[in-house]
């Protein structure tokens, strides 16, 4: 009895933490983070919504230093500016800082009313990194 | 057995843990969900401050909604009708000239208004919806938060946001009859500011019906132009709207329109900051506005019975030196029809201040506003009688305090109150008649959210002032109509379903009438109403994909009116539905029988298909069966001979059989 309970106990927990996933942007950076061929997934951001996201991911580790990511995820009001940390690969939620900015590698941000997500292929080349096969179709030739 | 058991178990444990992994949703279906869970409306819905539908961009895009006429059919309680010069006019009163001054139109955070009537609807009832990201519709007197006057329906529209559009948007569509249609609109952002330019021409054409052999045409053209910068907390917006009406009836007597037009060109300049970290709120707005209508007709026109348009003196006694018979307006033109011709413009400008504070529990709303509002007509001719110029204006001055306080976690208790004082400036036939008016609202309300369950509990009361191109033409009196209500909510909300029951019962004090089965020109009379509103309303939720909505309204008046019965039902069924790269719509409006017309079916369906991410074709059919609900027209006819008109009606369909394609191209 005491072993159906404890299935019973696994299996309720299972389905109501899938119902609680309904944060889907967690989802989608979670995927486009773990699509990315980073050896480590050491992650900096200075942006508090996107910290609150991404430490609840297992297997990304949020660093307080730049210098010791892997990864910079940045937003137009969180630039990260140490001079440091500018050959490492960054991400964004704006369209304007991936054009700017030579060292992003993606953004995930909204265009023409959707949501949209674009990854530089000569970027990633540049940083020796390659995506996972479900991100292939967003890639673009942005130099 | 208990193996089995366990084994069934440990099947259905792996299973959900590695659902995630099997079921893994595409990166595509996890941005398509996205979409609809970051929808603006959430930032902009004000569950508090009334009843409130929501259609989400999503749902305007899967409805094909082109016109706001397309949502304002549907709204709860109401009859979809036109005025006679062929407007949305949901509660008219034909032949006057506009009825709907309760219900509000608002863009963003402005008011769209202008002095000839107290509700946008007038010009904005057919706007095309291309620049709009989301629709909200406030019922039951929201106050404060939503409005800006009184009103019994606030609808706001939000238009796009520059920083999610980031790109342009190209619609290409044709109707029926060589109906056509084509918008443009271009987003950009740079580093701090962002701006979204909208352009839109359309040329529209429905069926002609004839009456008497006259033809009826509500056909008209439009050209509208929207522009909005912005930069962190600041906004300003630029609009020009232009339409160009066929007459419709054109307030005839026997509906013997013989051609002519009316336009109305809108200009408006707003702007909205957010300064002290969001805590203090400006909204200043400008709007110029005028009218031209030029008809003919072979029956006289309304406005031809009253003074100082109807003849005077005794026809029996032609030549009394007292009293000489002057037959006025009445004499029509060498072609035998009669003339009309209006030009009026009008300026409103509005500016508002409000600070918001949080003190322990209490979230208070401190605000003032003034709104200067002028009316001016420069020709009023029917025939060759033409009258002096009248002007009019008002000057608005309010304040207001909100508190709402929070009972407990998941209580809160909403108290507001709000002053107005109308400053009336007047010349009419070169003379002053000034006048000044105080009105107050006021709001209780309670809401309780318990889990799964909502409950709201609202108690208030506002005062509608007479409207000022009432004041200026028709010589009326500054008054006010008083609206007291007492409503309720409760809403259950699951993962898949939200039902919904509203009971509301309101009076209505001093609300004008027009009965014109006095046929010697118009009697309005002050009535009291009790008023008993219901609704139930079902969405659900079958899949991601499918969803099918459901309401049924229920109105009670202690009187019956013409137009209107003791007792009314309405309702729609709507099934949205996407398969792959299709959307499908289907959509019932339902309104019950009233004096004299046939209940009304309403049959609206449409599909789209997504050809390319940034391609799309659309077909969409409103009022496919034909069977929408009909609005009846009076007539009044000149007996010769007799001593009293015949009072008559027609009825007109005012909701088109029309097919639309539509081609959406992004870039």
């Amino acid at each position: 009895m005491k072993k159906l309970m404890i299935w019973l106990w696994l299996l309720l927990s299972v389905l109501y933490s899938s119902n609680l996933e309904s944060e889907i942007d967690r989802k989608i950076w979670k995927r486009i983070i773990f699509d990315l061929s980073l050896k480590e997934y050491r992650i900096y951001t200075i942006d508090r919504q996107l910290q609150d996201i991404l430490c609840k991911i297992p297997g990304i580790t949020l660093v307080k230093d730049c210098t010791q990511a892997t990864l910079i995820i940045e937003t137009r009001k969180t630039v990260v500016t140490d001079e440091r940390c500018l050959e490492i690969p960054r991400l964004s939620n704006d369209y304007r800082l991936l054009v700017k900015n030579a060292n992003e590698i993606g953004a995930f941000f909204w265009m023409k009313g959707r949501p949209t997500i674009i990854l530089s292929k000569p970027r990633l080349e540049r940083f020796g990194l390659k995506v996972d096969i479900e991100l292939e179709d967003y890639l673009e030739d942005i130099e | 057995m208990k193996r089995v058991l366990h084994a069934g178990l440990s099947f259905a444990v792996i299973l959900g843990i590695f659902q995630p992994l099997w079921a893994e949703e595409s990166i595509d279906d996890l941005l398509k969900s996205y979409r609809k869970e970051a929808d603006l409306s959430k930032e902009t819905k004000k569950e508090n401050a009334g009843f409130v539908v929501v259609y989400t961009r999503d749902d305007l895009e899967r409805m094909q909604v082109y016109r706001l006429s397309d949502l304002i059919k549907s709204m709860w309680f109401l009859h979809y009708d036109l005025n006679s010069f062929g407007m949305p006019d949901p509660m008219q009163q034909n032949p006057v000239f506009y009825s709907s001054d309760s219900i509000k139109i608002y863009v963003n955070d402005h008011e769209m208004t202008s002095d000839f009537s107290g509700s946008g609807l007038l010009f904005y009832g057919n706007i095309d919806m291309g620049m709009f990201d989301h629709a909200e519709i406030y019922y039951d007197s929201p106050v404060l938060d939503v409005a800006t006057e009184p009103a019994i329906a606030v609808i706001k529209l939000y238009t796009k946001k520059p920083e999610r559009e980031n790109g342009g948007d190209l619609v290409l569509r044709l109707g029926d009859r060589g109906m056509q249609e084509a918008s443009v609109s271009y987003a950009k952002i740079f580093d701090q500011w962002s701006w979204y330019a909208y352009a839109q021409e359309s040329e529209n054409y429905f069926r002609h019906d004839q009456h008497l052999g006259y033809d009826i045409s509500k056909d008209y053209r439009q050209q509208h132009l929207f522009f909005n910068l912005e930069r962190e907390d600041h906004r300003l917006e630029l609009e020009y709207l232009n339409q160009s009406h066929d007459p419709f009836t054109a307030q005839s007597m026997a509906i013997t329109p013989k051609g002519g037009y009316w336009r109305m060109p809108f200009y408006r300049a707003s702007y909205s900051g957010e300064w002290a970290e969001k805590s203090l709120h400006t909204d200043i707005s400008y709007i110029h506005s005028s009218i031209e209508m030029d008809m003919r007709s072979k029956s006289l026109f309304w406005g031809q019975l009253y003074s100082p348009f109807a003849p005077t003196g005794d026809p029996a006694n032609p030549t009394d030196p007292d009293n000489p018979f002057n037959p006025g307006s009445w004499i029509p033109g060498p072609d035998g029809n009669h003339h009309f011709r209006f030009e009026g413009s009008g300026d409103i400008f509005t500016a508002k201040i409000y600070h918001d504070r949080v003190w322990g529990k209490h979230q208070l709303r401190f605000g003032a506003e003034y709104r200067y509002k002028s009316s001016e007509v420069d020709e009023m001719r029917f025939n060759h009688v033409r009258n002096a110029n009248d002007e009019a204006s008002f000057n608005i001055g309010s304040f207001y305090l909100q508190d709402q306080i929070s009972v407990r976690d998941n209580s809160m208790l909403s108290l507001s109150f709000k002053y107005n004082y109308y400053d009336l400036n007047r010349r009419y036939d070169g003379d002053s008649y000034d006048d000044s008016l105080d009105t107050w609202q006021g709001r209780v309300a309670y809401s309780f959210i318990d889990d799964r369950w909502h409950y709201k509990v609202f108690l208030t009361h506002s005062e509608l002032p007479t409207q000022l191109f009432e004041l200026l033409l028709h010589d009326a009196q500054l008054d006010t109509q008083k609206y007291t209500s007492l409503s309720g909510e409760a809403k259950y909300v699951s993962d898949k379903d939200r039902f919904r029951l509203i009971l509301s019962g309101s009076k209505a004090e001093d609300i004008n009438i027009v009965d014109w089965s006095v046929t010697h020109g118009s009697r309005v009379d002050l009535v009291d109403i009790d008023l008993f509103n219901a609704v139930f309303e079902v969405v659900h939720n079958i899949s991601e994909n499918h969803r099918i909505d459901f309401n049924i309204h229920y109105s009670h008046m202690d009187k019956a009116f013409p137009n209107a019965n003791e007792n009314y039902v309405g309702g729609l069924v709507r099934l949205l539905d996407t398969f792959d790269r299709w959307d499908i719509f289907n959509e019932i409006v339902f309104k019950q029988k009233t004096h004299g017309l046939d209940a009304g079916w309403d049959y609206n369906a449409g599909i789209k298909y997504h050809a390319t991410k940034d391609l799309t074709f659309s077909i969409k059919g409103v009022n496919i069966f034909g069977e929408a609900k009909e609005t009846n027209y009076y007539t009044l006819e000149m007996q010769p001979g007799a001593s009293t008109p015949l009072l008559g009606q027609i009825a007109l369909p005012v909701v088109e059989k029309q097919v639309y394609f539509s081609l959406e191209w992004l870039f």
